[in-house]
């Protein structure tokens, strides 16, 4: 792959990311000035509606939604996205520190969908219509069908309460990481698990595997460094949906575990009407898509030669 | 729940002894001076002897009279020594009385303390399982105030509430009407200091009153963003510090100033926000409180040790006072299920606000004990009746019948009996039965009972035989089961004709369309829980009131709310409040749903003694863990 070429798709693929974003966060700052006035949340029973009426201009929530999406825009293009209402905080310092935990999560419940859900695959692959294919399908489609909220619960009852080997919740050593990675990362690695099984029937019974085998190349060899390669495109293609999917994930499995992640603070500031904090935690979470989406494009030509001779 | 009530107390007629013997005493001085009238001699011989005997007679006569006049002057001063005398027994005896009783209730107490003055375990930590711990540490700030995992613990008012009489009691500062009840003075306590040594004073408390109503001579702007500023709105001048620890505050003339400005209104420290400005102080806050703050990781865990310096003592436990616990934990646990789990792993040890499905399970596990306290509102639907419902400009809900007809048409019981503890309660009014609604003998002969056929005949002759359509809208997920209950009573009033179209939204969203007061149909809302209900009088009932919806201009109720605002003789307060609470629940002017009953789970190494009060997050200075 040549140097040009990288930079045209890199240059391409920022450009569509920053439309991306640009929309999503004009969305969302436009449906929630319509749909929610945070000012209720802050007020009590007793605060008369010309108070309720100061805090509104004081929040900066006063006057035509045109104005206040312009002056939005202009501070947001100086990465300035206000300060939460609630805890008075710079909004992007409210989510990033939030965002460094998710990431944690995230990245644990990833690598663990890899490491369970590929050689799962593989094997099912390879060991087609046997007890290990049953199994490994079995896991994989309970994997798909138990709701993470559920899933968490019953792991807390069980490893926490019942057998005391993990914390119920909160944050702090790996031990408090174990449970929520598993919860959120059980669904990907089925995923991976289908997507890797199918790919590798498909890649083993090709001619360039038969020759492989004709050439005498050892089993292990065809496997892991030719047959897998080709195998794994579709995988990596469902990375990037995977990373949306599990950002949405953390929000439900943040609750249940008390993890201190961006998905919790979400929902509470979409409950409460916190406008900056909701508006950073979307740019953060739309960015980190587009960014994931990007690197699985980049690394297509890595994983499947054909693709690089196609970007020249 | 305790059945002692300030409302009933106050009500109770006052035959003292002082009374009692000052009638007796007057009774014993009439009987004598009854047995000496009519008491002489005469006799009838001779003309002249009957002249002279008649002049001498006149003259023992005039004698007589004289000395019966005499007499009657002694007796006069006798009774009226006898009367002083009675009353400075009766006062001394009731002041003996008094006395007793104070040295008893006290000895009480110390003998209480004293005995579990052993079993209490000083040096522990109790960890307590909250839903959650965000915002800012500046109590005063927008949506601060009611964090509970801060205010309460942390920071002070001048006065409290009793838990036991409601009255308003001192706390760290007493307060005195002064200038024919157009100002108050507040005085702090002296030796009452902030978290850092710094002692309070009288300039604290003005700054505290100028803050919380957007006055902020100390930052640039000079306007600070206050979350608080209602709490204030009843000071009408400047506040000014008199002294070192004295502060006057001119206030509109209102029962509910001293109310609202000593027992709800946070301290906060004049130095620390000069010295940090208002963002700065919300980042770092600095309180005075039976707790201090030590770490706070936002939406994971607030660390609080015990203030030792505090000056409410193990002498008083029916006010705030200085914590047993050595060190207090609320770690965040947003999932209900997951505090349940916490609280079973032995990671917490206290968890309020669990719903009873979760914790009825738990009611006869040993080392477990299942919290049952008064809920936080009486629930009560409120009929739109400002503006029209339909195009021909009527509303159904401004009829007394369909009012009525509403009322007998829900079967309350059965909904509390089916889907709560089975302890709740009926509701009557503006407040529980303790604070401020009707009392059991009020409400018992008006209580407007389930009754179909009769919510039917109402319904018939308000001229709404055939029924109406109308839009019910309540919170989702503020409290337990409101989804529940709403459904319940949906289908209750579609029995008798009410065919409501149900929509349930967050509670700040539900809020703001009741505060508009246009949207008709019915809005389930709760009332308020306050040791004096002038709050939900003042929000939920008076005409114009921020939440009131359901208003009748052409009743007598709005008099009835003006005459308890201004009435601050105690006893005739208490009159006044219960007549709104009977007039409301007589003008069928809410739907009266019930007083709930709220439920958590504590390990049984501790004790939660709050009177009969509910033990949540803000009172989390009334646990004693035990030693075991």
């Amino acid at each position: 792959m040549g140097a040009q070429s990288v930079s045209t798709i890199l240059f391409s693929r920022l450009l569509q990311g920053i439309l991306v974003v640009f929309v999503v966060i004009s969305v969302v700052f436009l449906v929630s000035r319509l749909a929610r006035n945070p000012v209720e949340y802050l007020t009590t029973d007793e605060t008369t509606q010309e108070e309720k009426e100061l805090l509104k201009e004081q929040l900066g929530l006063s006057g035509p939604i045109g104005i206040q999406y312009v002056r939005f825009l202009w501070n947001a293009v100086q990465l300035d996205l206000g300060n939460s209402f609630i805890s008075a905080r710079p909004a992007l310092s409210e989510v990033s520190t939030r965002a460094s935990k998710t990431l944690q999560l995230g990245a644990a419940a990833l690598i663990f969908s890899l490491v369970l859900g590929i050689p799962l695959g593989i094997i099912a692959a390879l060991r087609r219509a046997t007890p290990a294919d049953w199994t490994a399908r079995l896991l994989a489609v309970l994997g798909q069908a138990i709701p993470n909220f559920w899933l968490g619960l019953i792991l807390i009852f069980f490893f926490a309460v019942q057998l005391d080997w993990l914390p119920t919740g909160g944050s702090g050593g790996v031990e408090h990481l174990v449970l929520p990675t598993i919860t959120l990362g059980l669904l990907a690695s089925a995923v991976s698990m289908r997507l890797t099984r199918s790919g590798m029937i498909d890649v083993m019974g090709t001619d360039f595997v038969r020759t492989a085998r004709a050439k005498g190349l050892r089993e292990s060899t065809i496997i892991w460094r030719h047959a897998l390669r080709h195998a794994l495109l579709p995988v990596a293609t469902i990375l990037g949906i995977q990373v949306g999917y599990m950002i949405a994930g953390t929000v439900i499995v943040e609750q249940v575990f008390a993890w201190p992640g961006i998905g919790r603070l979400m929902l509470h500031t979409i409950l409460v009407g916190d406008f900056p904090v909701m508006i950073a935690g979307i740019l953060v979470i739309s960015t980190s898509i587009v960014v994931a989406n990007i690197l699985v494009d980049l690394s297509y030509p890595i994983i499947d030669p054909r693709i690089r001779a196609g970007t020249r | 729940m305790t059945e002692r009530n300030y409302w009933q107390r106050m009500r109770r007629s006052k035959m003292s002894r002082r009374a009692l013997l000052r009638a007796s005493g007057r009774a014993g001085v009439g009987a004598a001076g009854l047995a000496l009238v009519g008491c002489g001699d005469d006799d009838d011989d001779a003309a002249a002897q009957v002249a002279q005997e008649q002049q001498d007679q006149q003259q023992a006569v005039a004698q007589v009279q004289q000395d019966q006049q005499q007499q009657q002057q002694a007796m006069q001063q006798q009774q009226a020594q006898q009367q002083q005398q009675a009353d400075a027994q009766a006062q001394q005896s009731e002041q003996q009385e008094q006395q007793a009783m104070q040295q008893q209730q006290q000895q009480e107490v110390v003998a209480a303390d004293s005995a579990r003055e052993g079993d209490t375990d000083w040096e522990r930590t109790v960890t307590v399982a909250v839903p959650n711990a965000v915002g800012g540490l500046d109590v005063q700030g927008p949506g601060n105030y009611t964090l509970k995992w801060n205010g309460p613990l942390h920071f002070d008012q001048l006065l409290q509430y009793d838990l036991v009489t409601r009255e308003i009691v001192p706390h760290v500062g007493y307060y005195e009407w002064i200038e024919d009840f157009t100002a108050v003075l507040m005085h702090l306590n002296p030796g009452h200091a902030w978290h850092d040594g710094t002692p309070m004073t009288a300039e604290d408390v003005k700054f505290s009153i100028d803050r919380a109503a957007g006055n902020a001579a100390y930052n640039d702007s000079g306007v600070y963003e206050s979350g608080v500023a209602y709490i204030v709105a009843k000071v009408n001048a400047e506040v000014t510090a008199i002294d070192e620890l004295t502060t006057r505050i001119p206030v509109e003339t209102e029962v509910t100033a001293p109310n609202s400005i000593g027992t709800t209104m946070p301290l906060v420290p004049r130095h620390r926000i000069e010295e940090l400005g208002d963002d700065g102080y919300n980042r770092d806050g600095l309180a005075s409180g039976p707790f201090k703050l030590t770490s706070f990781q936002p939406d994971i865990e607030v660390r609080s040790v015990r203030n030792d310096d505090y000056p409410i003592g193990y002498d008083n436990l029916n006010v705030k006072h200085k914590p047993w616990v050595k060190e207090v934990v609320q770690s965040v646990r947003p999932e209900p299920v997951a505090r349940l789990a916490a609280i079973q792993a032995g990671e917490a040890d206290v968890a309020p606000s669990l719903e009873w499905e979760l914790v009825q399970e738990f009611v006869d596990e040993p080392g477990f004990e299942v919290l049952f306290d008064p809920g936080c509102c009486p629930h009560t639907i409120f009929p739109n009746t400002i503006v029209p419902m339909f195009e021909d400009g009527s509303n159904p809900y401004r009829d007394l019948r369909v009012r009525q007809a509403m009322n007998h048409a829900v079967d309350v019981e059965t909904i509390y009996t089916t889907l709560g503890t089975g302890r709740e309660q009926r509701a009557y009014g503006i407040g529980t039965r303790q604070l401020g609604g009707m009392q059991p003998e009020q409400s018992g002969p008006l209580t407007m009972e389930y009754n179909v056929e009769k919510a039917m005949q109402l319904m018939d002759a308000a001229g709404y035989g055939e029924g109406f359509e109308s839009d019910f809208y309540g919170t989702a997920g503020f409290f337990a089961l409101t989804d529940q209950i709403a459904l319940s009573v949906q289908q209750y009033l579609d029995v008798v004709g009410i065919r409501t179209n149900l929509q349930l939204d967050p509670l700040p969203d539900f809020r703001a369309r009741m505060a508009q007061r246009d949207v008709p149909g019915l809005h389930y809302y709760f009332t308020n829980q306050s040791p004096d209900p002038f709050q939900v009088i003042a929000a939920e009932v008076a005409i114009g009131g921020t939440l009131s919806v359901a208003e009748y201009p052409d009743t007598d109720i709005q008099d009835l709310v003006d005459a308890q605002a201004t009435e601050f003789d105690p006893e005739k307060r208490v009159v006044a409040i219960n007549k709104l609470a009977e007039r409301i629940y007589t003008n069928a002017s809410w739907l009266f749903l019930f007083e709930t009953v709220a439920t958590g789970l504590m390990r049984d190494d501790l004790e939660w003694d709050m009177k009969g009060n509910s033990r949540d997050y803000g009172g989390l200075w009334g646990i004693r863990p035990l030693v075991t």
